[in-house]
């Protein structure tokens, strides 16, 4: 693709318009300013409505246990204390829990791209024979389900994936729901430049990967995003299918240690000492800020791949 | 039919012969494709259909350990104490109600904000903003509920604040009325800026040099939104919306129990909550099941009428 | 030469014969655990656990653990009996009166133990379980499983002490009558300061006031042997009236009903404080009088928190709500295990019931999970390490982890003592000499599909009602009308059902 010339400025009416380098360009009348400044102090105000909530848990975990006992709520800790996280790095069970949620994130966000795009892309091609149907086997598998039982009786007894983590990365392979998303914007890539590879010589699985997956950045980026914060958030699969503790990833243990809190005190034994006493609400809020954090940050860095008009240029080129 | 150089002995004889041979030649000619879907195939079969067999479980007395086939028969007997229960009509209601306002209210809100987002100049404030508005999507909806206690309850700021400007309290954990505008609400502020990923992915694939030209032929800021960047999502748009049509019976049950007490329950018994409260807690597995079915007849229905809806007003709809 | 091959011959057949009677004690169970310390590692068998090498040392026993993370127990139990390859030989079944442990054991899925409970002779600590605890598990009068003994007479009243005397109650009240007339007292101290620390989750306080009062729990059989609700009885609306006078003389935060069960503890702890006594379980009543001491420099032997229990109403009854039917689940053994294997099964949980059995589940072993120390009670570290307990507990939980779920105790407690303070060994007394005061729901083994159907939706309602009543949001009528609602939509059929299965066993 040959570089563009940037045009800065354009004779419009007889007057000279500069273009910023932005998106839709600038027109400087006063009615844009104004919605520009309109547009950026309701952005603003939004951003900080939700971004208080987490300023809010950071602190909180960072308090002392009988400040946020006896303080009706509070940002800012009149004491500060780090004992929450001590508490919970004291056991190298969270690193450890931690390493396996990066792993299931990864192994299965890989798996996830894989096959969604190996059936959105021939799914996005109306001329071929047998779409219909499949379509309307996705549609269907949708909303009906056999239910929790069935599916965990098939991976347990039936496929022996129990005790592994192919059984928290296989059921879940493909969201039906992002499937389709992606095949319409599969849909969206113009023919002209799938026809030219044709021309050039590639087949279909030569234009997928050489032509149409470079364009799709945006969108693989997108449901690559959706399917990692999926599998890191997930518990339930890990909760079910896993026997030995050593493999729990980090949702399902900070789960556990919120959750418990709550069950009911005849749980527990009545010889336990420790019994019902809940986790003290600063581990609470710190176990929050470990779950969650680190996940949180991952956007900025995919930020890279909502780049405009990475298509623009390739008919041309 | 065709023509060309063909073999005298391999010329089709009947239609039958004419489409087995069209078949494998689309075959032949797509065998990347169809290769390439063989692994998605195989996932559907295996984890979602192998499974359908519980749907049975809807039908009879369905005990875990005698399993699908020894269970006792009952027919549509769970579908018939559903109905029987006088008050399905209220839970259908509150569903739909809140499903409505839901789509009214949520569903635009985050093609709103992509459409703010995409008219900020400012890379590093949009970056920036971007990420402190999807926060709220990775916190538990349990600590949303309980942030919206402390700051809508009689002692909250927001309380207080609007007792000052109006003159009257507002009952905002208790009231009814107000109960539907909390629930709208906090998914609103909980899910927008997630929401808008999706459209400012659609958002690239615009081409620049449309604004250009239609800067040049004197467009303005408004006219450019509604000629350019509309259309270009509006196809996401339809498709979300026709995908969405599918959960108008799904309320989910957490949120509204969090948020339902003594005083406001009558709006907050959904067909989930019912489901859950009597069905889920009191381990009553068919009946579950069964109430799951309709719901889910009802899903798919919605979804396909709605597509032919967006087919016949010219849209590219789901497939 | 061929008598020592003769006799080495011998020999090696003795040893043979011998370690196959020894192979045969061996037995190999799984078992599933609910874990509540998932955040601990668990060290097993094989890997050398000191509390499980015991058990298999003192049994022939050795223990294959599943744990089940406590929050998905219930999903998990499910589960596990659908997925009958990898059904565990015993396992902890919550309720003990779930719908799914009712349906599973009607569908054979455990081994019935009425028999061997009964058998005083070779299961002596099985025999020696309480009765009515047995007789409130028991599904269609067999018994399907050992129940896992909780605090029966748990339900009572705390308050600050210190507050009561300030309107002349330095003594704790005698009787129901003086009780209310002490918390109108007390509702009067000060505007901010309410009596009654209520949240969401009333059916604790409006139990435990209304049974005090004399009303029966949910449902009581009156005098020709007809069953009615509990909210029909006129002690039960005496006590809601009273609750009512007592929120409008503002003994109760008028907006309870929004606060979260989690932040109940709120309104005792915060600084200024707002309420001065509960209606709920004692245990919390020892455990607030602890935290006091420990964060607000309360004198350990002047406790300022006091229990109350056990309070005759005006008719000079005695009633205790019941915060749970004696039993939190029980043990149960699945048809995983065969036939001939089941005396033996059934024999370890007898021993497991025993002093040993008791102290090895619930404590661990001596000087590796658990110490005696110099003044006689059992503590989690050893002496004069207090500032080392949180080690000592991270290395317990390794080694004991969930154990004591597996904990029947139906004997009593025979586990070394611990340490009392004075309020703990008030408590401890209170469970043994208030368990005969506690009540029962009449109908709590009677089968009910219309309660299991709806049940929970339209008691919920009434409940609700209640609290706009209690609260003064509706009147006396506006209560009435919800109860004719609850009759209609399926109040009836439940009652009509009930009344039938009681019918059949006169």
């Amino acid at each position: 693709m040959a570089k563009k010339k940037e045009i800065t400025s354009v004779q419009l009416n007889g007057k000279t318009v500069n273009l910023n380098g932005g998106p839709v360009g600038v027109y400087r009348t006063a009615g844009s300013v104004a919605f520009d400044i309109f547009n950026y102090v309701i952005i603003g105000l939004a951003a900080f409505t939700t971004v208080m909530p987490i300023i809010y848990i950071i602190c909180n975990s960072f308090a002392t246990e009988l400040e946020l006992q006896t303080r009706p709520m509070f940002i800012i800790p009149q004491t500060w204390s780090t004992d929450a996280y001590k508490y919970i790095f004291a056991s190298n069970k969270l690193l450890r829990s931690f390493g396996n949620s990066v792993l299931i994130t990864v192994c299965g966000t890989a798996i996830n791209l894989f096959f969604t795009v190996t059936m959105a892309y021939p799914l996005s091609k109306k001329f071929l024979r047998g779409r219909t149907p499949i379509l309307n086997m996705v549609i269907i598998s949708m909303f009906f389900s056999g239910g929790m039982i069935p599916g965990y009786v098939v991976v347990s007894s039936w496929l022996g994936m129990r005790g592994t983590y192919w059984a928290l990365l296989l059921p879940g392979a493909i969201s039906a729901y992002n499937m389709m998303i992606v095949k319409n914007f599969f849909q969206g890539i113009p023919q002209e430049l799938e026809e030219s590879a044709a021309l050039d010589g590639c087949n279909d699985l030569m234009t997928l990967i050489r032509i149409v997956l470079p364009l799709s950045l945006p969108v693989l980026a997108t449901f690559g995003l959706f399917y990692a914060v999926g599998h890191w958030n997930s518990y339930f699969g890990a909760m079910i299918y896993l026997t030995d503790d050593k493999m729990y990833p980090l949702q399902l243990i900070l789960r556990n240690i919120i959750v418990t809190a709550e069950s009911s005190a005849s749980d527990m034994s009545l010889m336990d000492p420790n019994f019902v006493e809940p986790p003290k609400q600063s581990i609470k809020m710190a176990v929050i800020v470990v779950a969650t954090v680190p996940i949180m940050c991952i956007y900025p860095f995919l930020q890279k791949y909502f780049v405009k008009g990475v298509m623009v240029g390739a008919l041309k080129g | 039919m065709t023509t060309g150089v063909i073999k005298r002995d391999t010329l089709p004889r009947t239609h039958k012969d004419r489409y087995w041979r069209k078949l494998r030649l689309d075959i032949l000619k797509n065998k990347w494709l169809y290769i390439m879907l063989i692994p998605g195939l195989i996932y559907f079969l295996v984890f979602k259909y192998l499974p359908m067999w519980g749907i049975i479980i809807g039908f009879e007395d369905y005990s875990p350990f005698l399993g699908p086939f020894k269970s006792a028969w009952k027919g549509l007997y769970w579908f018939q104490r559903f109905f029987s229960t006088k008050k399905w009509i209220d839970y259908l209601s509150n569903t739909l109600i809140l499903s409505f306002m839901s789509i009214v209210f949520t569903f635009p809100a985050p093609i709103i904000l992509a459409l703010m987002l995409n008219e900020i100049r400012s890379i590093r404030y949009k970056k920036l903003t971007q990420t402190l508005l999807y926060m709220p999507h990775f916190i538990s909806i349990v600590i949303v509920v309980s942030i919206t206690y402390v700051i809508f309850g009689t002692d909250g700021i927001i309380y207080k604040l609007t007792t000052q400007m109006l003159g009257h309290n507002i009952d905002y954990l208790g009231d009814p009325k107000v109960f539907r505008w909390m629930i709208v609400g906090q998914a609103i502020w909980k899910e927008t800026g997630w929401g808008t990923i999706i459209f400012l992915a659609a958002l690239t694939n615009v081409d620049t040099q449309l604004y250009e030209a239609a800067m040049i032929d004197g467009a303005n800021r408004a006219q450019r939104l509604w000629h350019i960047t509309l259309p270009a999502i509006r196809s996401t748009i339809v498709l979300l919306l026709v995908l969405r049509m599918g959960s108008v019976l799904d309320t989910g049950y957490e949120h509204l129990i969090l948020m339902s007490n003594a005083l406001n329950r009558s709006v907050s018994q959904t067909l989930d909550v019912f489901v859950y409260q009597n069905g889920i807690v009191n381990g009553q597995l068919s009946y579950t099941t069964a109430v799951g079915l309709m719901k889910s007849l009802v899903s798919v229905i919605l979804v396909v009428t709605s597509n032919k809806i967006a087919h016949a007003l010219g849209e590219e709809g789901l497939y | 030469m061929k008598k020592i091959v003769s006799l080495f011959l011998c020999l090696a057949l003795l040893l043979s014969v011998m370690s196959f009677a020894v192979a045969e004690e061996d037995l190999t169970l799984n078992v599933m655990l609910p874990d509540f310390y998932s955040d601990s590692d668990w060290k097993t068998l094989e890997d050398g656990n000191p509390v499980l090498q015991k058990i298999y040392e003192a049994t022939g026993v050795k223990l294959n653990i599943t744990w089940v993370p406590n929050s998905g127990y219930g999903e998990q139990t499910t589960l596990t009996l659908a997925d009958i390859k990898n059904l565990p030989d015993i396992m902890v079944m919550q309720g003990p009166r779930d719908a799914i442990m009712i349906s599973s054991a009607r569908a054979g899925a455990f081994w019935d133990l009425t028999d061997f409970v009964a058998d005083a002779q070779n299961y002596p600590n099985l025999a020696a379980g309480q009765k009515s605890t047995y007789d409130n598990i028991a599904i269609d009068g067999r018994l399907y499983g050992i129940y896992r003994a909780r605090a029966y007479a748990r339900a009572g009243i705390y308050y600050r002490n210190d507050y009561a005397a300030q309107v002349g109650y330095a003594e704790e009240p005698k009787t129901v009558e003086e009780f209310k007339d002490m918390c109108l007292k007390m509702a009067a101290i000060d505007p901010n300061i309410y009596v009654f620390n209520m949240c969401k989750y009333v059916a604790g306080t409006i139990g435990i006031m209304t049974v005090m009062n004399g009303a029966p729990y949910q449902y009581g059989i009156d005098a020709e042997g007809k069953i009615y609700p509990a909210f029909e009885d006129p002690a039960f609306q005496e006590a809601l009236d009273y609750m009512r006078d007592l929120y409008a003389a503002g003994g109760i935060d008028p907006d309870f009903m929004t606060i979260e069960s989690g932040n109940w503890n709120d309104a005792e702890r915060s600084d200024p404080i707002k309420a001065l006594m509960r209606l709920d379980c004692l245990d919390n009543g020892y455990r607030y009088e602890e935290w006091l001491e420990e964060n607000k420099g309360v004198d350990p032997a002047n406790p300022v928190v006091s229990l109350l229990t056990a309070l005759p109403d005006k008719n000079g009854n005695i009633q205790i709500w019941p915060q749970n039917t004696g039993a939190s689940g029980e043990v149960v053994i699945t048809k995983a295990v065969p036939e001939e294997k089941l005396p033996a099964v059934v024999k370890f949980l007898d021993w497991c019931n025993s002093e040993e059995g008791q102290t090895l589940l619930n404590c661990g072993l001596k000087d590796v999970t658990y110490w005696i120390q110099s003044d006689g009670y059992r503590y989690t570290y050893p002496e004069g390490e207090a500032e080392n307990s949180a080690t000592y507990a991270a290395t317990t939980n390794v080694i004991q982890h969930s154990l004591n779920q597996l904990g029947m105790n139906v004997n009593g407690d025979l586990t070394p003592p611990t340490a009392a303070t004075l309020l703990r060994s008030e408590y401890n007394q209170n469970l043994i000499d208030n368990a005969k005061y506690v009540i029962a729901n009449p109908c709590l083994t009677f089968d009910s599909e219309t309660n299991n159907l709806m049940g929970a939706t339209i008691n919920q309602e009434v409940e609700d009602a209640q609290v706009q009543y209690i609260a003064g949001k509706i009147d006396l009528e506006g209560l009435k009308a919800v109860y004719a609602d609850w009759y209609a939509q399926g109040g009836d059929m439940i009652l009509s059902e009930y009344q039938a299965e009681y019918d059949k066993l006169k």
